[in-house]
Parts: structure tokens; sequence; C-alpha cells
């Protein structure tokens, strides 16, 4: 590809990114699912089992904020766009398909980066500070790899939801396989309970949990934020997150050219 | 350089097929009506020629650009308005042409000269900022025409324009539609109104089942008809009639109602003492003759068969008149 024709894909992404930013950030369940349901989990796991850390806790927070933001805003956007055939007003213009999903990708990731940034924000930088959340743990952040964890986990999260939104005809449609993978990856990926915890009484099943992108968001955040970094672990979740989403937004791709057929 | 030029396009859904080896050529600056029934393949071709579905085999030409090996070059070359007017409900007018006008990337000083012209003409200039939300069917389509034609592409592809609008929208709408192509830009609608297509269309052609019966423009079409003349006859109540009886004297007869039918004739002549008798011997009163010169439907129902329902919405068509 040219130079010019990439600029020219980035520029129309960032169109499409910008309308659905206007037109569905303050839908109902793009608040719902994105912002109060990890506030809910939240608050559930904190009163159910205050056996981890609250640093633990709140990692968990920030990392599920980041993915169930993401994955909504595609969930919510692509069924409606299909139900009104703007999908279609989309598809007809001149911008490849590529250029028309990854703004699509875009505009899911950008809200999910904002989710995540307001919420590590309050529950990690400024709450442990004035010891509002109870704790004051020895917050050991690392601004540029925490910045980088955010936007590629937000990439990745986007990415699953596009894929899992792509072919639905309404919202309920879109949520449900969503809704299911979070409860699945808030389970078994070390979110509010550590891994060697999950699967202490059946271990042969942990492999499971490198099969699922959020164990890996989750683990880089906590390196950035509360420390320890281990560098080339901090890089393996990035790279891993990367990939993940690279063959996520190309299957997506595929099944919209095999939905045309 | 042909405007559209469709070669062997074959489309299946499943087992249903949708279009059945399909060849057509639209010259440039030509203003063509595909003709149809409901489920004829309209919405098909024209969703394959404007890139949103593939066909199952053959290729569609876009101005020369194949539209599935070189999709973005060949949807600059066209504006599409759909049968269902896929505007941003949640955007205003003026949003909603300007989203588009970027997606085209057009510069944007020529993208608000352009819409304020285009809302001016489509007569939505009032309502600039309403959110679409608010907007009528009429309105919305209209909306839906002009963005369309924000990017001034050199082919106008409409699927259904006027169908569900009232008469003072559709004629409004069929009248931008001749003025756009009196100024050279190429029109391919499809319709299922008869009238539509004569009025409007320099060329058509009709659609059944997925096959073009005939493409060629209305006067020669309706020219073609053996039968130069159709008799109406509307009884004072329901009846059947045997179509032995009459068969020397018409090559076809329609129920268009209970107690109206439809003869199409050679000759009218021959066959009125034959309808007197008929009505006598059955205890009826002939309430109406009416003759008709042959038009555009006729040519219609000849290709694509006659069904009732069809010809009593025609019925109130011709009725308008
Ligand atoms: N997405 C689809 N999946 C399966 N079958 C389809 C699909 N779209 C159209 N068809 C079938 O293809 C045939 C042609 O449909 P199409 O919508 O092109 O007809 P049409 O001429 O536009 O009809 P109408 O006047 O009702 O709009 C029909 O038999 C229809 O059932
Ligand atoms: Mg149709």
């Amino acid at each position: 590809m040219k130079m010019e024709e990439l600029y020219e894909m980035l520029q129309k992404s960032s169109i499409i990114a910008l309308n659905d930013i206007k037109l569905y950030y303050f839908k109902p369940p793009s608040i719902f699912f994105g912002i109060m349901l990890p506030l809910i989990l939240y608050f559930a796991f904190t009163l159910g089992r205050p056996c981890v850390t609250e640093a633990y806790r709140l990692t968990g927070v920030v990392a599920v904020s980041v993915f169930f933001g993401a994955s909504t805003l595609e969930a919510v956007v692509l069924p409606m766009e299909r139900r009104t055939r703007t999908f279609e007003r989309l598809v007809s213009a001149p911008l490849s398909l590529e250029a028309l999903l990854i703004g699509k990708m875009a505009s899911g990731a950008i809200f999910g980066i904002a989710l995540g940034f307001v919420m590590a924000t309050i529950l990690i930088l400024v709450g442990p500070a004035w010891q509002w959340t109870g704790f004051s743990a020895g917050l050991s952040l690392s601004p540029i790899p925490f910045i980088l964890t955010i936007i590629i986990s937000a990439i990745n999260s986007s990415s699953l939801g596009l894929l899992l939104s792509v072919r639905a005809g309404d919202v309920a449609d879109a949520m449900m396989p969503l809704n299911f993978l979070r409860f699945v990856m808030i389970f078994l990926s070390g979110v509010f309970i550590p891994l060697e915890e999950t699967y202490m009484f059946n271990p042969s099943l942990a492999p499971l949990a490198y099969l699922l992108p959020l164990t890996y968001s989750v683990d880089a955040l906590r390196q950035t934020t509360f420390g320890p970094i281990d560098l080339w672990k901090l890089l393996i979740d990035l790279v891993i997150l990367i990939v993940f989403s690279i063959v996520l937004i190309f299957t997506a791709i595929e099944l919209v050219k095999h939905s045309m057929r | 350089m042909d405007a559209v030029q469709i070669i062997d396009v074959v489309k299946h859904y499943g087992n249903v097929l949708a279009l059945d080896h399909v060849n057509l050529s639209v010259k440039e600056g030509e203003f063509f009506g595909l003709l149809g029934p409901n489920g004829a393949g309209k919405t098909t071709l024209i969703r394959i020629l404007t890139g949103l579905t593939a066909p199952t085999s053959g290729r569609t030409l876009i101005l020369g650009y194949d539209v599935l090996n070189e999709p973005v070059k060949a949807k600059k070359q066209f504006g599409l308005v759909p049968e269902i007017s896929n505007v941003y409900d949640d955007l205003t007018a003026w949003d909603n042409l300007m989203f588009m006008a970027k997606l085209y990337g057009i510069p944007e000083r020529e993208r608000e000269e352009r819409a304020m012209k285009l809302l001016e003409a489509l007569g939505l200039r009032e309502r600039v900022d309403s959110p679409v939300k608010q907007f009528s069917k009429g309105m919305r389509r209209r909306l839906a025409i002009a963005a369309a034609l924000i990017h001034e592409p050199r082919i106008l592809f409409l699927d259904e324009p006027t169908s569900g609008l009232d008469t003072q929208s559709s004629r409004f709408i069929r009248e931008v539609l001749r003025e756009l192509n009196r100024k050279g830009m190429t029109i391919f609608l499809t319709t299922h109104f008869i009238e539509e297509a004569d009025q409007l269309c320099k060329r058509v052609a009709i659609l059944d089942k997925g096959k073009i019966c005939v493409v060629d423009t209305p006067e020669n079409l309706k020219a073609s008809l053996q039968e130069k003349e159709a008799l109406e006859v509307i009884f004072n109540s329901p009846t059947s009639i045997d179509e032995e009886e009459f068969k020397k004297h018409c090559s076809g007869i329609v129920r268009l109602s209970e107690n109206k039918f439809r003869f199409y004739v050679s000759d009218s002549s021959s066959i009125l003492p034959l309808l007197v008798d008929f009505a006598k011997n059955k205890g009826l009163k002939i309430l109406s003759v009416n003759t008709l010169k042959p038009i555009l439907e006729d040519v219609f129902i000849k290709y694509t068969g006659i069904d009732p329902l069809m010809a009593e919405r025609m019925e109130q068509l011709r009725y308008k008149r």
C-alpha cells in the first residue's frame, strides 16, 4: 500500500469514528454496560471476597471498564447501524471495508480508553492518595507503559466486540454472546480472583486463562500501576494483545465480506 | 463508454434464484427504468451494482470500473438512494450532508455551498437544523436524495424512489430527477409504478422472476403490442366469463374485480354485440364500457402475466389519471 492510500484510509476511518462518538457514546446501553456494570461488579466483589488486596481489586475494575466500555460500544453501534441500514450507507461510500471497520473499532477503543483513564484516575491515582478507597497502597506508576497498556487493551476489547457484533441484527443479539464471554473472562482471567486461586482445584484448566485476552490486560495493568514490572512479561502481554486484535479485526472483515455474498 | 454495464449476472440466495443471467447496459446521460413486480429482483440488482451484495457470478461495471475489483473507484462515480431512506435519525439534515461530504472527501467550503444548494433544491431549506427523527417519510426521502448527490456523482441509482409517498411528493421527486437528467446525469431507477417508468424513462427493462424480459423505449414497447385496444366492461353484479366464448374476437381477458373485466382486442366493434348477448343471457346489465389505448402497463402484463391483486392496484393508478 502506498503512503497516500494509507493516509486516506486513516482519514476515512477517523471520520467514521468521530461520527460514532457523536452518535453513540451517550446511548443508554453504552452507559449501562460500559460504565455501570463494571462498578456493580466492583462492589459485588468488594463485599463478597475480602481476601485479595485493594490494589488487586482496583486494577481489576479498571481493566474491566476498558474491556466492557470498548466492547459494549461495538455491540451498540454495529447492530443499530444494521437495523437503520446506515451501515449500508457507509458500505456504498467510497472507502474500503478495512477503513470502515477500523473506524468502527476505533470508536469503541476510544470509549474504552476514556473510561479506563477516568476509572484509573479516580480509583488508582486519586483514591488511594486520599485514602478514600480505604487503603494507601504503594503506587508505582510507570506512565508510558501504563498508557500503552490501556490503549492496547482497549483496541483488543473493541476488536472482540466488533467481531461478535458485526453480523448481529439488533443490540440484544450482540450483547448476548458478549455478556457470556465477559462473565467467563471475569471469572477465569484473574480479574478479581488471582489465577492461582481460580484454578486451585482444577490446575489442568489453567491454560484456559491464557486463551483469554483479558488475562494479559489485567496482568499488564497490574505491572504498570502497582508494580513490580517484569519488562519481558509486560512486552509479551502487549504483543499477545496486539496479535489477538489483528486476528479479530481480520476475521470481522471476512465475516462482513461473507455476509455480502 | 457505458455508464452501467451488467454482464451475465446471476444471484442465488440459497435456493432462491434472484437474478438469472442478467445482461444490460445503460448509456451515459440516459434515464433508465427497471420495471418489475414484487420479488422480481430489482433491489437485488441495484445492490449488486452498488457493491452492497456480491453476485454469485457475472460482473458489473460502473463507468468502466469493476464494482468487485475496484470498489472504491466505482463507488465515487455514483450516488445511491435506497428503498429505505437510511439517513441518520439522530443527526440534523445539515449534519447528515456534512458527514457524507466528508466521507467523499469534499473540501469544507465546497461542502457547505453544495449542501445549501441541495437542501434548497429539495425543499428542505427551512429544516436544515431539525433532527431527522422529526422528518416525515417524504422529507427523509428527499434528504436521502440530497445525500446521494452531495459528491456530484455522474450516475444516480434509486430504488423505488416514490413508493410510499403521496402524489405531491412523488411528483416533486420526479421533477427533480428529470432536471438532474436534463443536466446530464445518468439515472437508473427501479419502480413498480408503470406510469412512472412511462413518464420518466427513455428506456425501460422489464424484469420478472430474475430475468430481463425486454428492454426498449416505452413507445416501442407499446407499439409492439398486437392488441391495439383494450375494452373495459363493468357489469352490475359479479359474474364469471368463459374465455372460450370470446376466443375468436379477443386475445385475452383479465378479471379486474368481481364485476369488472378487461378484454384485449384488435377491433372493439366486433366484440361489442357478443358482450351485449352475454349480458342478456346472464341477466346482467352493462354499467359501462370503456376503450383504452395500449399503455406500458399492457406490455408489462404481456411479459409478466397478471395477478389479480396487481391488476387491482394498477386499476387504482389508472383511475387517478
Ligand atoms: N437477503 C436475502 N436473503 C434471501 N433471499 C433474498 C434476500 N434478498 C432478496 N431475496 C429474494 O430475492 C428475490 C428478489 O428480491 P428483491 O428484493 O430483489 O425483489 P424486488 O424486485 O426488489 O421486490 P420489491 O418490489 O418487493 O422490492 C426474492 O425472491 C427475495 O425473496
Ligand atoms: Mg425492492
